[in-house]
């Protein structure tokens, strides 16, 4: 008998796609809306970057003529609790009206260049309002068209535990449409109303300096007139992106709102450190191309900018609407606190570079990586001027406080009230400290104009300790004591000296002494 | 994709020979590669902070030389500003204990190559197509490995290397043995034939111009089945025996170094060897002396050498392995008798074993004492590492029979490292007093001895007198007390006195040298405390 060994081959099964057991659950809802935005202040920037995408839109097919301007209007109506962003962009004709805006995802901007694309910031303000409403013309159509979601009502499915809703269910309890009459509104517009707005802390989402100095450093706004740097900002940028700069408008604040920069930081009250120095920036992409183009405003560097500047920061912007807040390159700095002492700003050319859905951050990617590679030089060359600034600083500081010295013990031998050999220690002390002043002087590290200064007022202290170390003693009042008395006034009088803290103060005690017994 | 920002990085520590790894990336970044701009440093150059760097290559070598290595990886993170993904590490130290490397957290994401950047270059640094790196769609392009080494970038340092002037190349890559104590097998592996060397050799002259010498870095040349091939194009190249090149006035001798040895038990088997190896200007003939068991095949290697007319050689002795003390001395001895009988020029230079995946110089073979070692060490920096054929320099040194060489290596450290103070000069009544001790010391007081000094410390040298069981014992024990700073700071001072210079007798060329013998090496912060480290300049050299 004979046993044959027969190899067995385990196969491997087969994958099997999944057909039904799909579930897109209610809660999607949730993560797309206010999980998605956290800070409140970040609707505004959504419902902006949705009318600067329509706007350009309508730049492109010649809806928006060259010289009108793409103009959002923010109305704040603290009465009612009532916020409305109204746009001048294409709108969106009643075909599309309610698919466009009930869908979730799926965004028809997506590879057109636009900011926004993945079709779910027009939720962000689900969760920051009772209900939320559309509306929108286009041209040509009579009646204007409305939908609401019901963001009570959200709030009630989201948290029901019994049932079982899947997303279009939800939506389609939530979410009404209907065309209404406009006999006063615009021809072609989209509006934004967030009804019943909810009390966030100090109610910012209705205070309009709030929302206007948020705007001012996200969304797509002109620089002010006055910013000196501005031509050459705008000259640098050219050609490299397109600005897209809408006309904001936020009730109860005025004029139209501005990138905050101005010719300096406000560092303490009524104190301007200017700025001194435009640095303007090119990064390369990974193959060949730009990465970001952007700049830096150098300034004194004499300390952490007050966050009230509004311009603190490196920051970053996206299609010129600013992706995360002023620390985004915080991790660049050798130490990141000297990210507070910056003024810049990038902006992103490279498509490949994409914004994630929150626009916190980016999507990481190799692209955005070496735009990281390649700001970081930048970011320690800021690290090295405000470490300069600041031993710049203390040598000045050190200057001053050994200049006084040097007066104040000029004055003690000038007063005449102190022995031979008190006068000698001091007259010592004097030529150490002038080798001090003349070490600070060759550091080599004060700028020209500060050095030629600090010069200028040692030569001068140096003419005058000649002075008066070359005069005769002046015959105090004690030189018409008995020698044995005076010795004993000398004597004391140097000690009150040796013991004072301060020689200043020690002086005038010892003139008023003088002046007793004159 | 040029212009890209590549850096180089060498760690700070000393060599013979220049990176060749780095030289190959060099070619493939640079104008005749991917077009890049390539910096190049050694050690830790601050420099580099003001550029944003592309990708970071840093390339290792010994494997104790650890610490200096991890210096310049996390220098090249500082760099990178924490940016794991753009830094590479390579060459020895991270193909032989790769390990080490990837235990390192603050290393996650740094790439540790193992091996040759053999096969596409994509593949060979692992670059990930999915994350778009920088070249990783360099799918089909030659092997770093098989590039021209880029001399240009060892002039963007200061450092110079002892060989420079050269043609680096291999004919052959791996090694036909698998000595448990080398490092080829694991780098290299098996034996085979390299590119020709004459297209590495035009390829470097028309891009860097003619070089003087040939370093061949073949692990075993003689094992290759070309071998005779092998030599035939060293000739064609024009490096036959006293061939001269001419570029400035004085027209200079060229020299083939096969600088790895090569194999006595391949060189005894047949004088054909040799003979065609004095037929191309090999200078020095380096023939491996690793252990006693190869005295027939090495005496008859350097027999049929001396035949040839190939009269200066150079010897690595492996020690501190499965050797003795002894084992060494015999061997060192064997060439004093080689040099005397055939009238030979033979330099030795004793290399200690450390095992290949070992961060540091901590190993002690099995048959010696750490106490030996040190003692082994000091004598090597007096003979600037070399153990010279000359029997008067080399009894000087080393003593006249195994059993002197064993003496010297228990003598208190002080009397060896110095040698003449104490013999000669102001030192030796003491010296002559620790030797009547020592003569009066039994074989069991000697063991004591020896177990008492072996493998402590130095610091910890005056609890052992405690441990003494006898007399004798304790009082010969008082010598190996440390001197103290002060006295041995007065000793230095007079000596220097006494002895004009001390210039050293003998002269070897860098070119020649071990490339490194650890001279120079300290021991482990426990003996030389922090901030009180000898800072002695040398020993006193050994005078014939």
């Amino acid at each position: 008998m004979s046993t044959t060994i027969v190899p067995i081959t385990l196969r491997e099964p087969a994958w099997q796609r999944l057909a039904d057991e799909i579930v897109i659950g209610k809660d999607i809802l949730e993560l797309l809306s206010s999980s998605m935005y956290v800070d409140p202040m970040t609707i505004y920037r959504e419902y902006v970057q949705n009318a600067a995408d329509s706007i350009d839109e309508a730049r492109d097919t010649g809806l928006l003529s060259t010289g009108e301007p793409g103009r959002v209007d923010i109305d704040l109506d603290p009465g009612s609790r009532t916020v409305r962003v109204t746009d001048n962009g294409t709108g969106i004709p009643f075909e599309e009206f309610a698919g466009r805006l009930s869908a979730f995802g799926g965004s028809t901007k997506r590879g057109r260049g636009a900011r926004g694309f993945r079709g779910v910031g027009r939720l962000a303000g689900i969760g920051y309002c009772q209900e939320l409403l559309f509306r929108s013309r286009v041209n040509g159509e009579t009646k204007v068209s409305e939908l609401r979601w019901d963001c009570r009502k959200l709030k009630a499915i989201l948290r029901s535990v019994d049932g079982h809703h899947d997303l279009r269910q939800a939506v389609g309890q939530i979410v009404e449409v209907r065309r209404i009459g406009g006999t006063d509104r615009p021809a072609r517009f989209f509006e934004v109303e967030m009804r019943g707005i909810i009390r966030h802390r100090n109610d910012q989402l209705l205070n309009p300096t709030a929302v206007s100095s948020y705007l001012s450093q996200v969304a797509p706004v002109p620089f002010r007139e006055n910013f000196p740097f501005r031509e050459q900002i705008l000259g640098h940028l050219r050609g490299q992106i397109e600005l897209g700069n809408l006309e904001v408008l936020v009730s109860g604040n005025g004029g139209p709102v501005r990138r905050p920069h101005s010719e300096g930081v406000e560092v303490g009250v009524g104190v301007i450190d200017p700025f001194t120095e435009l640095e303007l920036l090119k990064l390369d992409a990974v193959d060949q191309g730009t990465a970001a183009v952007g700049w830096i405003l150098h300034h004194g560097y004499t300390g952490a900018l007050p966050a009230s500047c509004h311009v603190r920061g490196l920051r970053v912007r996206c299609g010129n609407i600013q992706v995360g807040d002023d620390r985004m390159f915080e991790e660049l700095f050798p130490e990141t606190r000297f990210n507070a002492w910056s003024v810049g700003e990038l902006h992103v050319v490279d498509p490949r570079i994409v914004p994630n859905g929150r626009r916190d951050h980016f999507e990481q990617s190799t692209h955005f990586d070496n735009l990281l590679t390649h700001l970081t030089p930048c970011a320690r060359e800021i690290a090295r001027r405000c470490r300069t600034s600041s031993i710049r600083r203390k040598w000045a500081r050190d200057f001053e406080l050994r200049e006084t010295a040097v007066r104040d013990k000029l004055a003690i031998l000038k007063q005449g009230a102190v022995s031979r050999r008190e006068r000698t220690r001091i007259a010592e002390s004097i030529q150490n400290d002038f080798v001090f002043l003349d070490d600070i002087l060759r550091k080599g590290i004060l700028p020209h104009e500060e050095l030629a200064e600090l010069q200028r007022r040692k030569d001068k202290l140096e003419r005058d300790a000649t002075r008066i170390l070359s005069a005769p003693v002046k015959a105090s009042v004690l030189s018409d004591l008995p020698p044995s008395k005076r010795i004993a006034y000398e004597q004391m009088i140097g000690l009150i000296y040796e013991c004072s803290l301060s020689q200043a103060n020690a002086k005038l005690l010892v003139d008023k002494i003088l002046a007793k017994l004159r | 994709m040029a212009n890209k920002n590549i850096l180089l990085i060498e760690p700070g520590y000393k060599n013979k020979y220049p990176p060749l790894g780095l030289m190959k990336l060099a070619q493939y970044h640079g104008p005749q590669g991917k077009r890049d701009k390539v910096k190049f440093i050694k050690g830790e150059d601050p420099s580099v902070f003001g550029t944003a760097w592309d990708r970071i290559y840093i390339t290792t070598l010994f494997s104790f030389e650890f610490p200096k290595i991890a210096q310049s990886v996390d220098f090249a993170l500082k760099v990178a500003n924490g940016h794991a993904d753009k830094i590479f590490v390579g060459g020895i130290a991270a193909s032989l204990m790769p390990e080490h490397f990837a235990a390192q957290p603050a290393w996650r994401g740094i790439r540790f190559i193992q091996g040759l950047l053999t096969g596409a270059p994509a593949e060979a640094l692992k670059l990930d197509a999915f994350s778009e790196e920088l070249y990783s769609d360099d799918l089909s392009g030659l092997a770093i490995e098989d590039l021209i080494p880029d001399y240009s970038i060892l002039d963007q340092i200061d450092y110079k290397y002892p060989v420079r002037d050269a043609y680096f190349a291999y004919a052959s890559r791996g090694c036909i043995r698998k000595c448990t104590f080398c490092g080829v097998p694991k780098l290299e592996g098996d034996q085979r034939d390299a590119e020709s060397i004459t297209c590495v050799v035009n390829g470097i002259e028309a891009r860097y111009g003619t070089k003087k010498d040939l370093i061949l870095m073949d692990n075993n040349i003689v094992a290759s089945p070309k071998f005779h091939d092998i030599i035939a194009e060293i000739r064609d190249l024009g490096f036959v025996p006293d061939a001269k090149l001419s570029i400035g006035r004085v027209p200079v001798q060229r020299r083939v170094d096969f600088n790895q040895g090569v194999d006595a038990r391949i060189l005894c088997k047949d004088p054909v060897y040799l003979r065609e190896l004095s037929r191309i200007c090999i200078k020095p003939l380096r023939i491996a002396f690793d252990h006693l068991g190869l005295k027939g095949p090495y005496e008859k290697a350097v027999r049929y050498a001396h035949e040839f007319g190939l009269l200066s050689m150079s010897n690595y002795m492996l020690y501190n392995f499965h050797d003795t003390p002894t084992d060494l001395f015999e061997r060192m001895r064997l060439n004093v008798q080689l040099n005397e009988d055939l009238g030979l020029r033979i330099w030795s230079f004793p290399m200690r074993y450390q095992p290949t995946s070992l961060p540091d110089r901590s190993h002690i073979g099995e048959r010696w004492t750490r106490y030996q070692l040190r003692s082994m060490q000091l004598i090597l920096q007096a003979t600037h590492g070399v153990v010279s054929g000359d029997p008067t320099f080399f009894k000087r040194a080393f003593g006249d029979t195994a059993q002197e060489y064993l003496d010297l290596l228990v003598r208190p450290h002080h009397f060896i490292f110095n040698r003449d103070w104490y013999e000669y000069y102001e030192g030796r009544p003491r010296f002559e007093e620790f030797r009547t001790e020592f003569r009066k010391l039994g074989s069991g007081d000697s063991a004591e001895l020896m177990e008492l000094i072996g493998n402590v410390d130095p610091s910890a040298m005056k609890d052992q007198i405690k441990r003494a069981t006898t007399a004798r014992v304790r009082s010969i024990m008082r010598h190996y007390l440390p001197l103290p700073k002060e006295e041995e700071a007065e000793i230095w001072a007079r000596q220097r006195v006494l002895k004009q210079q001390d210039h050293p007798s003998i002269v070897v060329p860098d070119e020649e040298r071990v490339e490194d013998a650890g001279l120079n090496y300290e021991e482990p912060a426990a003996t030389t405390p922090k901030g009180k480290s000898r800072r002695n300049p040398k020993p006193e050299p050994v005078h014939a």
